[in-house]
């Protein structure tokens, strides 16, 4: 027991005292772990992150179902927009005493007064907020606490102005609902696992370079030891206490720097996302593994590591070629990452083993990058001869230890692989669930007013009050259904004024039906004279009255894309439909010419009240639950890459740092013995420029593959390689490298100073 | 340093005049030091007298330059004997080494054998000196260090030759 | 041949195409100094690593005190260079990272010595070997002759029955080669230990009582001793 510990002291004595040199690269490691073990803890903290958000937007939504002896709060959940900040509104009318209060609120609020969120408080304070103003005429009672609104920058305001007499008002008995969860639809899924794979196997690349960090030195100080006696087993312990050494700094480290920027994220919003610090918290369990993952990996690949030094010390002294890579296990992994890919779909993507399947495969496959490598860099190197002395110089040394400059640009391949599958997979998943982009080429802007009539015409009103010579377009939009079927279409009802400026036609009268098609066959079930059935957009039991198809329909020429009236156009007038006034039918255009305009008219529609809304009809898209999700998947996805890019960039630096460090002596010996530094420097960068380049052959193999596989388990959509995004990634794969090696350049100069070349 | 043996070396390859053994001497050994008519024929003749060489014919005109002389077979076995005798390792071996080894290669015998028998008795006395010096005084140690440098020079020259015999054997034998 | 200490007989060692060992043998007794002489190749070092259970030979025995070093265990084979035997090399041998008392330290906390008691014995024998003055110095940080001095410390810290040393002065200047070859077979004498001394100097060998010589993996011994 004590030669254990002995030989555990000797590790931790090795890695910690050595010198400036030493130190140096211990630091270097546990830089790299540190970063590596914040980015775990960041990804292990996801999935609380979004819980935290979705638990506090249900906890806040009002509930319907009835209690007994509670007195019913009514309430209208009603929004406006400022500038680009969307800003939810609810407004409340406690019945009793025993109403719900909403959560988060210290008091019910007064008649007129309304509590704000934090966001929504510094908003109202701000400069250039008059508009806004306006909309909260009421006193401003206090602030929301913040455990009760769901992120730092949500503008959210509960408002009390008197009895809720519009039809939207519902009645709610407590707060807090149940979000249920739709199980995932498996493009999603897939989604999220390859997203997964492709941010975490980089990390856990990094990891292990970072052990691995100057091997050869290392290498040469265990052959020294087995060289004085120490045996096998003893030089594996020795070399695992050195390598836990930097593996625990590394976890305080990052620990440290995980609890450090979780305050730092308070302020910021990333892609339109903003946390609470106190969300980022990692699954308690996953943090167990994440520290318990570290230490483990850093053993094993000290013992990988140590292959040659215990079966050959002699050869690490002298400096001869290293023993032969074991190629068969290293592509039996990879050909079983793609029997996985391929064998998953036998199973049922609701099952967990198909995610298990599906993510240990594609973790395989990339993980097939830094295995294959340095086999390919060999091979392609051994061939090469001849040319400039800086190109020979580089081939030489990459010829004869491939492995530590592969292993240098293995990380960055890997993150260029799995960004490769993912954009490929986000681009052809994107098709489904991805808002349709339109064009709206318009020369004039405008906002869309949506409302019952009433409002609709008191809003208009005001408008035309405050700006007689604005334009305002007004219309209803009519839902119909047909008897049989349950068909549906819908009609748009205009007056003839506007009818006949804009569809170019005179006569218009009532009981007169335009048609925009230009298309005289079409056949959209409006046949004159038929009855249908006014609904509310669909379903058979949302009827609620009939109307007869006019018997005159006219064809006139298509208007200009997105003109207000399009489609088929029913002269206003006693014989057009009559929807119910207390439905959000009537719509109007109301041109503006800025944004104070677009303020202003926004204001207008909240002094009517919640019965109108005024849409800006380019900044809303609506999105269905799925669209949102993957909306949201591919921004976290993209935000994750760029943090393993910088990691992968990090990991390049460190590595090209440590591999000058090595070789200072024989680089001093070469610049003592006239070798321009130029030179130097030209070798060392197609020493990383040969791998790297490689590197990206292999990733984008790899990567295409991968994402070829992935889409062959969805059906549900074609697959497409993103060429745009591949092509973006590769060149900053390949920028990144270049940079590196310019980054490198002081410090090489730093290494052939004379001073590098003492012995020992 | 044995003239005698020399000269008997030289005989063993053919019979010679006198004036053509002084010749032939001071061609592959006399550089800087040619032999002088005296010492050869006063050595001829203590050879002849030992019975190491004979005359072997007479020019006509008489005179001890016109005699001929054989080497005889006990002046065989004696420059045979002479040769693998290793030298007492002196601090200036001057050319009796050398001699030996192009002896050696001349007849066609083996000079890695010369070789190795002198390369053990240096090492020898090298030995000696280093265990004299090693209980000695400052004094022997200068003067042992001195004698153990220009033995271990020798020694390497030694080394060397023993790498280069092919080449040595080519140029010789021409 | 029972009498001697260490026996290696008929050894054979291949290097992929290049034969090292060819039928190679030598034999070391107590207490004896055996030089190795040969041209560079001639296999010289391998024959040494052989000797002292670094390498395994591809064919051969090598004999240790009656026990047979190539059937032996790894673990044994390092415990025997832990305790009974010890090496000075050339250079590289020690570990950069540590101090020369740390170093020398090192077999012995390698076979379990307690650090206290480790560096109190490894004190001892820097300050026999005149070289105390860098115990607390790194490797790098001592000149060439102090650190060969150190090493050899690290040798004989674990009182060695053999040496083994390869080209110990070759890197060093004419006096400090003097001093450490002095110290190294002065020390051994006191301690009955044998060395096995590998080197192509004359001056270095001439401290042995046996020459091995060593030409294209075959050996022939020769007595110094009259």
């Amino acid at each position: 027991m004590r030669g254990w510990i002995n030989d555990l002291r000797i590790g931790v004595r090795l890695a910690v005292g050595g010198g400036r040199t030493s130190i140096a690269r211990l630091a270097l490691s546990t830089i790299g772990i540190g970063i590596a073990v914040a980015v775990l803890l960041l990804a292990a903290s996801v999935d609380p992150m979004i819980q935290a958000r979705t638990d506090r937007t249900a906890a806040m939504q009002p509930n319907e179902s009835r209690i007994d002896d509670v007195a019913p709060l009514r309430f209208v959940q009603w929004g406006t927009e400022f500038k680009s900040d969307a800003i939810s509104v609810l407004s409340i009318d406690p019945t009793g005493s025993t109403s719900p209060r909403p959560p988060g609120l210290p008091a019910m609020p007064a008649v007129g007064e309304f509590y704000a969120s934090q966001a929504l408080a510094d908003l109202l304070a701000a400069d250039g907020s008059e508009l806004l103003r306006e909309r909260f005429p009421q006193r401003m009672a206090g602030v929301i606490d913040p455990d009760a609104v769901t992120a730092p920058d949500s503008m959210f305001a509960v408002v009390r102005t008197g009895p809720i007499t519009t039809a939207q008002g519902k009645a709610a008995y407590s707060f807090g609902i149940q979000i249920n969860t739709p199980p995932m639809d498996p493009g999603l899924l897939l989604l999220i696992l390859l997203g997964s794979v492709a941010l975490l196997v980089p990390v856990f690349i990094f990891i292990a370079s970072s052990t691995r960090i100057a091997g050869a030195e290392r290498d040469r100080r265990l052959s020294a030891l087995r060289l004085v006696g120490a045996d096998g087993t003893q030089v594996r312990r020795i070399a695992a206490a050195e390598g836990l050494v930097g593996a625990v700094i590394g976890l305080v480290l990052g620990t440290g720097l995980f609890l450090v920027g979780r305050q730092a994220a308070a302020g910021v919003r990333i892609m339109d996302v903003s946390v609470y610090p106190g969300d980022i918290s990692p699954t308690w369990w996953l943090a167990v593994l994440v520290v318990l993952a570290i230490p483990v990996l850093a053993v094993l690949t000290a013992q990988f590591a140590l292959r040659r030094t215990i079966i050959e010390p002699l050869s690490v002294v002298r400096f001869s070629k290293p023993l032969k890579r074991r190629m068969v296990p290293r592509v039996a992994a990879v050909l079983l990452g793609v029997a996985l890919l391929i064998g998953a779909d036998e199973l049922r993507p609701s099952e967990q083993l198909w995610s298990v399947v599906v993510a240990t495969g594609a973790t395989l496959l990339l993980v097939g990058v830094p295995l294959l490598l340095p086999w390919v860099v060999e091979r392609t190197v051994s061939g090469l001869r001849g040319g400039s002395s800086s190109w020979q110089l580089a081939i030489r040394r990459l010829q004869l230890d491939s492995g530590t400059s592969a292993r240098v640009v293995s990380g960055v391949a890997v993150v260029l692989a799995g960004a490769i599958a993912l954009q490929s997979v986000l681009l052809s998943i994107s098709d489904r669930f991805g808002p349709t982009e339109y064009v709206v080429p318009l020369d004039s802007k405008f906002v869309v007013l949506v409302g019952t009539d009433e409002a609709v015409a008191k809003l208009t009103a005001d408008l035309t009050a405050l700006a007689p010579a604005a334009p305002v377009e007004r219309y209803r939009d009519v839902y119909l259904q047909f008897d049989r079927d349950g068909a549906a279409t819908n009609v748009r009802v205009a007056d003839c004024a506007l009818i006949e400026r804009k569809l170019a036609v005179t006569g218009c009268a009532d009981g007169q039906m335009f048609s925009t098609y230009g298309d005289t066959d079409r056949d959209d079930g409006l046949t004159p004279g038929r009855k249908v059935y006014l609904s509310e957009s669909g379903g058979t039991s949302s009827r609620y009255a009939e109307w007869t198809v006019p018997a005159i329909r006219r064809e006139v020429s298509r208007p200009a894309t997105d003109e207000v009236l399009f489609g088929v156009v029913v002269a206003d007038g006693p014989s057009a439909p009559k929807p119910d006034p207390s439905r959000w039918v009537a719509g109007a255009r109301v041109y503006v010419s800025d944004e104070s305009a677009l303020e202003r008219v926004r204001t207008a529609a909240v002094k009517v009240g919640p019965d109108v809304h005024a849409q800006w009809f380019w900044a809303s898209t609506y999105h269905s639950p799925q669209e949102e999700l993957f909306l949201t998947i591919r921004r976290g996805l993209l935000g994750g890459s760029l943090f393993t890019l910088m990691l992968a960039g990090v990991s390049l630096l460190v590595l090209a740092l440590e591999h000058i460090r090595e070789r200072r002596r024989p680089l001093a010996i070469l610049a003592a013995s006239g070798v321009p530094t130029g030179a130097l420097a030209r070798s060392l960068f197609w020493q990383i420029a040969v791998p790297i380049g490689l590197g990206v052959v292999v990733a984008f193999i790899t990567g295409l593959s991968l994402s070829a596989l992935i889409m062959r388990l969805t059906a549900s959509a074609d697959y497409q390689v993103d060429w745009v995004g591949v092509g973006v990634m590769t060149v900053a794969a390949i920028v990144l490298g270049l940079l590196v090696s310019v980054l490198t350049l002081p410090f090489l100069r730093g290494a052939t100073r004379l001073s590098s070349m003492r012995t020992e | 340093m044995s003239i005698g043996h020399a000269l008997l070396g030289l005989l063993e390859t053919g019979p010679r005049h006198g004036y053509d053994l002084k010749r032939a001497y001071d061609e592959h050994f006399g550089a800087d030091r040619p032999l002088a008519y005296g010492q050869v024929y006063s050595t001829l003749s203590r050879l002849l007298r030992n019975g190491l060489v004979e005359e072997s014919g007479v020019e006509p005109g008489g005179g001890p330059e016109r005699k001929r002389y054989a080497i005889t077979d006990a002046g065989v076995t004696d420059v045979a004997e002479w040769l693998v005798t290793p030298e007492k390792p002196e601090i200036y071996l001057q050319s009796a080494l050398y001699i030996k080894v192009i002896l050696a290669l001349m007849s066609g015998r083996s000079a890695g054998e010369v070789l190795d028998a002198q390369r053990t008795a240096h090492l020898r006395a090298m030995r000696e000196l280093t265990v004299r010096k090693q209980q000695g005084d400052l004094a022997d140690q200068l003067i042992c260090d001195h004698a153990l440098f220009h033995l271990e020079a020798d020694l390497r020259w030694l080394e060397l030759t023993t790498a280069r015999l092919a080449d040595l054997g080519k140029q010789v034998a021409s | 041949m029972s009498d001697y200490l260490l026996t290696g007989a008929d050894l054979h060692m291949a290097f992929g195409q290049t034969k090292a060992l060819d039928g190679a043998s030598m034999t070391v007794g107590r207490g004896e100094i055996v030089a190795v002489m040969g041209p560079s190749g001639s296999g010289k070092s391998t024959l040494l690593h052989c000797m002292a259970g670094i390498v395994a030979p591809g064919s051969g025995s090598i004999v240790y005190d009656g026990q047979e070093l190539t059937t032996m265990s790894d673990k044994r084979r390092s415990a025997l260079r832990r305790t009974e035997f010890g090496f000075v090399f050339q250079f590289g041998q020690l570990v950069p990272e540590l101090t020369c008392l740390e170093n020398v330290a090192l077999p012995l906390r390698l076979d379990g010595m307690a650090r206290a008691e480790a560096e109190r014995k490894a004190k001892l024998w820097l300050e026999r070997l005149e070289v105390d003055g860098v115990a607390d110095k790194r490797p790098g940080e001592a000149s060439g002759g102090q650190g060969q001095r150190v090493a050899v410390a690290r040798a004989l810290v674990t009182g060695p029955k053999v040496i083994f040393a390869d080209e110990p002065t070759g890197a060093l200047d004419s006096l400090n080669g003097e001093q450490v070859m002095r110290l190294l077979v002065d020390t051994a004498k006191e301690t009955g230990a044998a060395i096995v001394l590998v080197t192509h100097e004359p001056r270095v060998a001439a401290y042995s009582d046996r020459e091995v010589v060593v030409r294209d993996g075959r050996t022939r011994q020769v007595e110094l001793v009259q």
